[in-house]
């Protein structure tokens, strides 16, 4: 039984129980997510988005333009959010483990469910169909 | 992709969070610190730069307190690095050995044969400023007796090239000194550091190392002087006070030791060097009260 099957079996996520579980089922997965990553991309994105440095602190630090280093972290958020999308489109359960996702990223945010819907559904529609799945 | 800044910077924050590895490398914090310098003027690069980030992608509370850093130096808004970066440093005394040392280099020129070919790194890399980046606790515990083998190793090189320049200076004795103190060798250190001081008996730096290599062979009586002068020459030297609190403490003259550590100026060192002095602070009074 593959890790997204068990995603599967738990047809509902809203409960806390259930954050747990998806949050057990998908950290590997974003752990594997964020280490394919660039090592110089990793750090910028965490010193950015973790810890709130400024931009201008980070262009000094990686010796670039501030402009250049907005632009090098869109790059590096987008291809995180990709590899994210990924996690969903891999997965046996699209839909189960779309849902998971939105509990873990946008919790109750409608815009962040909104977004990572937006993100999510191409790909994981399309796998959907191919597959013939559409749990819950 | 589209980017989209508030939103996707809300779930790649939690990816981000989920993702985090918890694994603490602290056996590469010394370096790093030494290094932090650098990686905030951008100046780090190479072989450093990579073992810098991947410090810093592993270990989440060095992250944050790099952070903290970039953060405050932000505030301070400084209009130059090198030399200057130093006056946002954990350890501010940096700037009058980068000033110190930073002539050294333009006259041992063979020294900067170096790993990272960075002038600025060999001045941060040979400075100690104070008995902790030797090994000692605040309590004066050692906690490391000798260098790490890969540090030995970049100092024996470092140390070769010195003793091949042609002219021995202050500055060059007292970079010698330092490595010497990074190489366990603190008698010979002791010796570099006095002749620096025949040769300029104010200069505080080689008081400093004068007290620590003391320190350490367990001549805390004459640690205690050498730091003492020190700050008799620069009042506000952070360094000179912690090395000589820790110093009392070795000679088990606690209340001194508590009014050293309680005059620390603690607003320029990082929020963990902070808190390890609080603690500090807070063993001595439980110490005092038993």
């Amino acid at each position: 039984m593959t890790e997204s099957h068990d995603i599967m079996m738990s047809d509902t996520v809203t409960s806390v129980v259930a954050a747990v579980e998806c949050e057990e089922k998908l950290a590997p997965a974003f752990a594997g997510a964020v280490g394919e990553l660039p090592l110089e991309d990793r750090v910028l994105l965490k010193l950015s988005i973790l810890d709130g440095v400024p931009q201008k602190q980070l262009a000094a630090a990686y010796g670039i333009d501030p402009g250049n280093l907005t632009r090098r972290k869109q790059r590096a958020a987008a291809a995180l959010l990709a590899k994210i999308r990924q996690i969903g489109v891999a997965a046996a359960a699209p839909t189960a483990v779309r849902e998971c996702l939105e509990l873990l990223l946008a919790g109750e945010s409608r815009t962040l469910q909104l977004r990572l819907a937006g993100l999510l559904a191409g790909q994981i529609g399309q796998s959907s169909e191919q597959n013939g799945d559409d749990a819950t | 992709m589209n980017y989209e800044p508030t939103t996707d910077d809300a779930i790649l924050r939690q990816v981000l969070y989920r993702a985090n590895a918890a694994q603490e490398d602290h056996a590469a914090a010394d370096e790093a610190d030494e290094l932090l310098d650098l990686f905030l003027a951008g100046r780090l690069t190479g072989e450093d730069r990579e073992a810098f980030l991947r410090y810093l992608d592993t270990n989440p509370s060095a992250r944050t307190a790099v952070a903290a850093s970039m953060q405050s130096w932000e505030k301070e808004a400084p209009q130059t690095i090198s030399i200057e970066a130093s006056k946002r440093s954990a350890f501010p005394l940096r700037r009058f050995a980068g000033l110190a040392l930073a002539a050294s280099l333009l006259v041992a020129t063979a020294v900067v044969v170096w790993r990272t070919g960075s002038e600025r790194a060999l001045l941060v890399r040979n400075r100690v400023n104070n008995l902790t980046e030797l090994g000692y606790e605040f309590g004066g515990i050692a906690f490391r007796e000798t260098t790490l083998p890969a540090e030995n190793d970049r100092l024996e090189a470092a140390l070769a090239s010195l003793d091949q320049a042609d002219q021995h200076d202050v500055n060059w004795r007292l970079n010698r000194g330092f490595i010497l103190l990074k190489l366990s060798r603190p008698e010979d250190a002791q010796t570099a550091f006095q002749e620096a001081l025949n040769d300029d008996p104010r200069n505080v730096d080689a008081w400093l190392g004068n007290g620590m290599a003391s320190f350490i062979v367990s001549k805390f009586n004459d640690a205690e002087r050498a730091f003492r002068t020190c700050l008799e020459l620069e009042p506000g030297s952070i360094h000179a006070r912690i090395n000589l609190a820790m110093t009392l403490t070795e000679l088990d003259r606690v209340d001194e030791a508590l009014g050293e550590w309680r005059k620390v100026d603690r607003a320029g060192l990082r929020p963990d060097q902070q808190r390890a002095i609080e603690a500090e602070i807070e063993r001595l009074e439980q110490h005092q009260q038993q």
